[in-house]
Order: C-alpha cells, then sequence, then structure tokens
C-alpha cells in the first residue's frame, strides 16, 4: 500500500514535470508559420473613396514577382486583419496605399482599418473601427518575411503613440524593410512600386539599387517631380536579393 | 502612256507607304541605343544583361541594363536621358562632401552630359541630402529651365554619392519649345488660386502656391498652363486614438495635397490631381 502510494506520488510528480516541460515547450518555441511552395507574395492595393487609389500596383507587383518564382498574390480594397494574419505566412509584403506615422490604412470598401505598429509604446487604439491589429499583437516573430515594402506616407517614421513601422517590423523578424520619411505623391508611389519589384524580380537588383533605380524612373515619369518619393529608407540589409525565391531567416 | 501613268501612280502609293511607314515606327534600333550607351560611358565592349522599351507620355525610350547600371536612350535623339550608375550605391553611408561642393561637382556633371543647355540657363529649384537607412546617403539636385517666369519642359537631375563624389543617377531632359512663352496669360495668378479653390473640397487649406508651366502632352503637343498647388489637410479626421494610458483622444487628420491645372487663355479646369 505505502510502495503503491509512492509510485502514485512518482506518477504524479512524473506528470507535473511532463506539463511543465510542455509548457515551457510552448512558450519558448513559437508556433511555426507556414511556409508555402513557392513563396507568398502578399501584395496590398486601394481605391479609396477620398482618393487617390492606388491601384493597379499590387497585381503589378504580384506578376513582377511571379516572374521571381513567387507565389505573387494581389488584393484590392482588403480588411487590414486577414492581412494581418497572412502576414507571418508571407514571404514578401507590399503594400501601397495611404500611412501615417507608424500606421498603414486599408480600406475593405465598407470601412477603414489599419495595421499598426506597437502599442507598447503608448498603449492606444483607434476609435472608428474594429479592424486593425498590431505588429506587437503577434505572439510569434515575422521571421519568415524576407522583404517588407510600405510605400505610403511616413512609413518610417516614428509615432509616440504606436512606434514605427518599418523599424518595428525589422525588429520582429522582417529581414529588411522599406518606408518613407514624408508624404509621398500616389502617381510617384505606383510608379516607384512598379520598378522597385521590376528590378529585384528582373534585374536580381539589390533593395539599395532597386529603390534608387525606382526613385529616378518615378520622377522621370512625372516630369522630373519626386513628390517625396527619394525618402525613401532602408532598414535592414540594403544588400537583400529577392532571388531565388525564399522565405526570411 | 497610260501604262507609264499607272506605274509613276503605283511608285507615288509605295512612296507615300514608305514614308507612313518610316513616320510611324521611327527611331532606333537596338545596336544604335547600345551604341549611345557606348559613347555616353566611353566604354569599349559593353556586357549588355537586358533590353526593354518604355514609352512614357509621347516620348518612346530603350532601356540599356549593362553591368554599369540602367541606361535609356530616348528612341527619337539617341539621347541617354536617364543614368543610374549600380556600383555607385556603396560607400555612401558617411557625408564627407559639403553640400555646395556636391552641385558643384553635378554641375561639372551636367555640362559633360547634358549639352543642350548651358548650367547657366538652368535654376537650380531643388537641393536634398536623402537620408536612406541602412541604404546610406545621397544628394538629389534638380535643376529647371525657366524663361521669363515660365517653367518649361527641360530639366536635369543628378544624384551623387555625399562620400566618394561619384555619380549615382541622372536625367537630363531637353525638348525645343514649340510654343510662345506668355509670362501675363489672360487668366491671372490670383483667377488661377480662386478657380483651384473652387475645384477642390474638404481641405483646410494651408498654403498655395503657382507655376506658369509648359507641359507636353501624349501626342507630343506643348501647352501653357497654371499649375496650383494647395496643401492642407482634411477637414474630418481619418482617425482618432484613444490613449488607455492616460485617456485622451487624438484625432489624426490626413494632409492633402491638390495640383489643379488651368488652362491659362480660358481657365478651365484641365486636372484635378490629388497628390496624397
Amino acid at each position: 500500500m505505502e510502495k503503491k502510494k509512492k509510485n502514485g506520488v512518482q506518477s504524479r510528480t512524473i506528470r507535473v514535470l511532463l506539463l511543465c516541460i510542455c509548457l515551457l515547450l510552448s512558450i519558448s518555441i513559437p508556433v511555426g508559420a507556414t511556409q508555402y511552395d513557392p513563396p507568398r507574395a502578399s501584395n496590398y492595393d486601394f481605391d479609396y473613396p477620398y482618393g487617390p487609389d492606388s491601384t493597379p500596383c499590387a497585381s503589378d507587383a504580384a506578376d513582377h514577382q511571379d516572374e521571381a518564382l513567387y507565389d505573387g498574390r494581389s488584393y484590392t480594397n482588403s480588411a487590414a486583419i486577414p492581412a494581418w494574419e497572412k502576414m507571418a505566412d508571407d514571404a514578401i509584403f507590399s503594400f501601397v496605399g495611404h500611412g501615417d506615422n507608424g500606421v498603414i490604412s486599408f480600406w475593405d470598401g465598407d470601412e477603414s482599418g489599419y495595421i499598426l505598429a506597437d502599442y507598447y509604446v503608448n498603449y492606444s487604439y483607434p476609435t472608428d473601427t474594429s479592424d486593425y491589429k498590431y505588429l506587437s499583437n503577434y505572439s510569434t516573430e515575422l521571421s519568415d518575411l524576407l522583404h517588407a515594402a510600405y510605400i505610403s506616407c511616413n512609413s518610417a517614421n516614428e509615432s509616440s503613440e504606436v512606434g514605427n513601422l518599418t523599424s518595428y517590423s525589422y525588429q520582429k523578424g522582417v529581414d529588411t524593410t522599406l518606408g518613407f520619411l514624408t508624404n509621398i505623391g500616389a502617381a510617384q508611389a505606383c510608379d516607384f512600386s512598379w520598378k522597385y519589384w521590376y528590378n529585384l524580380a528582373i534585374y536580381n537588383w539589390t533593395v539599395s539599387t532597386s529603390a534608387d533605380s525606382a526613385k529616378y524612373y518615378a520622377a522621370v515619369y512625372n516630369g522630373g517631380q519626386f513628390e517625396g518619393i527619394q525618402n525613401y529608407v532602408i532598414v535592414g540589409n540594403p544588400q537583400l536579393t529577392i532571388k531565388p525565391a525564399r522565405y526570411g531567416s | 502612256m497610260k501604262y507609264k501613268s499607272i506605274l509613276i501612280g503605283l511608285c507615288a502609293i509605295l512612296l507615300s507607304l514608305s514614308v507612313v511607314s518610316i513616320g510611324t515606327s521611327a527611331g532606333i534600333s537596338d545596336t544604335q541605343a547600345v551604341s549611345a550607351v557606348t559613347q555616353f560611358l566611353e566604354k569599349e565592349n559593353l556586357i549588355v544583361m537586358d533590353i526593354s522599351e518604355y514609352q512614357i507620355n509621347s516620348d518612346s525610350y530603350h532601356a540599356i541594363v549593362t553591368e554599369d547600371g540602367e541606361f535609356w536612350v530616348n528612341s527619337e535623339n539617341s539621347k541617354v536621358e536617364l543614368a543610374i550608375f549600380i556600383p555607385n550605391m556603396n560607400d555612401n553611408s558617411d557625408v564627407t562632401i559639403p553640400m555646395d561642393e556636391a552641385i558643384e561637382i553635378s554641375e561639372g556633371y551636367l555640362a559633360q552630359y547634358y549639352t543642350d543647355l548651358p548650367v547657366e540657363d538652368l535654376k537650380l529649384t531643388e537641393s536634398y541630402l536623402e537620408q536612406h537607412g541602412d541604404a546610406g546617403s545621397e544628394y538629389t539636385f534638380v535643376w529647371r529651365e525657366i524663361v521669363d517666369g515660365v517653367i518649361t519642359p527641360n530639366y536635369a537631375i543628378v544624384g551623387l554619392n555625399p562620400n566618394t563624389g561619384n555619380i549615382i543617377g541622372y536625367i537630363g531632359i531637353y525638348r525645343t519649345l514649340t510654343i510662345q512663352i506668355d509670362s501675363n496669360p489672360t487668366i491671372t495668378k490670383d483667377d488661377a488660386i480662386d478657380i483651384a479653390q473652387e475645384a477642390i473640397n474638404g481641405v483646410s487649406i494651408s498654403s498655395v502656391s503657382t507655376e506658369l508651366k509648359i507641359v507636353i502632352d501624349q501626342n507630343g503637343e506643348q501647352k501653357e498652363i497654371w499649375e496650383v498647388c494647395i496643401d492642407g489637410t482634411s477637414e474630418k479626421p481619418s482617425m482618432s486614438f484613444v490613449s488607455v494610458i492616460t485617456g485622451e483622444t487624438f484625432p489624426v487628420y490626413d494632409p492633402v495635397r491638390y495640383i489643379v491645372k488651368l488652362d491659362v487663355d480660358t481657365g478651365k479646369t484641365l486636372h484635378v490631381l490629388r497628390v496624397w
């Protein structure tokens, strides 16, 4: 009886230990993001009701990424939460649309939505919609993302409320991110996006060279007017190339 | 005699067809474009990696990609009008060259490559020292031709490595003016501002600026216009934050820029463009 009791104590101890190990494992090992073959590239553009629209930037970018053997997908007028949910399984994330310090603005045809950087900075939330997510909502990292391009106004600027989208993405594990320090013209943004992804996908140029070439391309297409597109910022590895198609590391 | 007339007629038709053909497919061959780049770079045995064609409004280009970069040759005039130099996007993390010296280097470059206009006839209208984060820094300068207060389609842009002084990028556009410049058009500056402000709504205007410009449309036709740039913010906030810590609400008003283009003779609104 005594022996039996001892065995019972032992087995309970083992069960508790196993439970602890499982708990520790679940905390230390992040929930694995899905890596598709070919790697997925998600591109977003919008037909905002208050203008200016950013179509067909997404489908153009997706076409170029297909050439580089990614699964280029384009989403026009997507809500923010589905985009955020897909992000962890994306190899490439590209957004062309409205934005401001620490935030990019979505429009699903009915209401606005937002992806914001970090709510730990000064916990604040948007009041006009329930369609929003913070990158810091991710319990796991964004390390599968090879490249995120936020082609929107002030996407590389710090907000005292919600942080900095470009640098925060990098901190969360995106290999290299691209954003802008000022307002940018809609026409220039679309032209920049077209040439940027063309350079990366077809010429296999680095993000640095691709961005600079895209800057001049956008200017020559718009009578020499940059309208802020020259103020791109790269966070991470400026020598990154997107070929061969792969996920981030 | 009858056969002779028919023969002459046929020849005339064939001749006119060939002229039309030349007219529609005017432009240079790939080989000529590569030759223009070879001359531009002053480099023998150019390794061409890609040739593609672009159309910008009424201009067509051969884009030649080499190991040195990307070079756009105007298919009509065989000039390299856009150049991006790949190797010069390195070693640009430090800014060791002051801006005035960078301008001097860039003007020297223009004197050599933008040969349609002397640098003295151009006005430096924009100068930037751009910070590209981990991709380093870059000077960019824009010159424009301004005649009697009217901005012409002619401009040049030079990008420069602020550490080495090497040229990173170049754009040089020159188009012969085909219309008379009118520096005092029927529609005055004040008229233009009034018309432009009426053409937009939902903006709290903070500043308005105007420019008289000659623009070229998609058919290659030149036209003088008023370009009115209106800056402000959206009248309604695009979103509002509530701080959980302080309970304070922060409305966000989108920055808004409109460009309104007007006919200088009639004041007719030609184009209303929301820039951002």
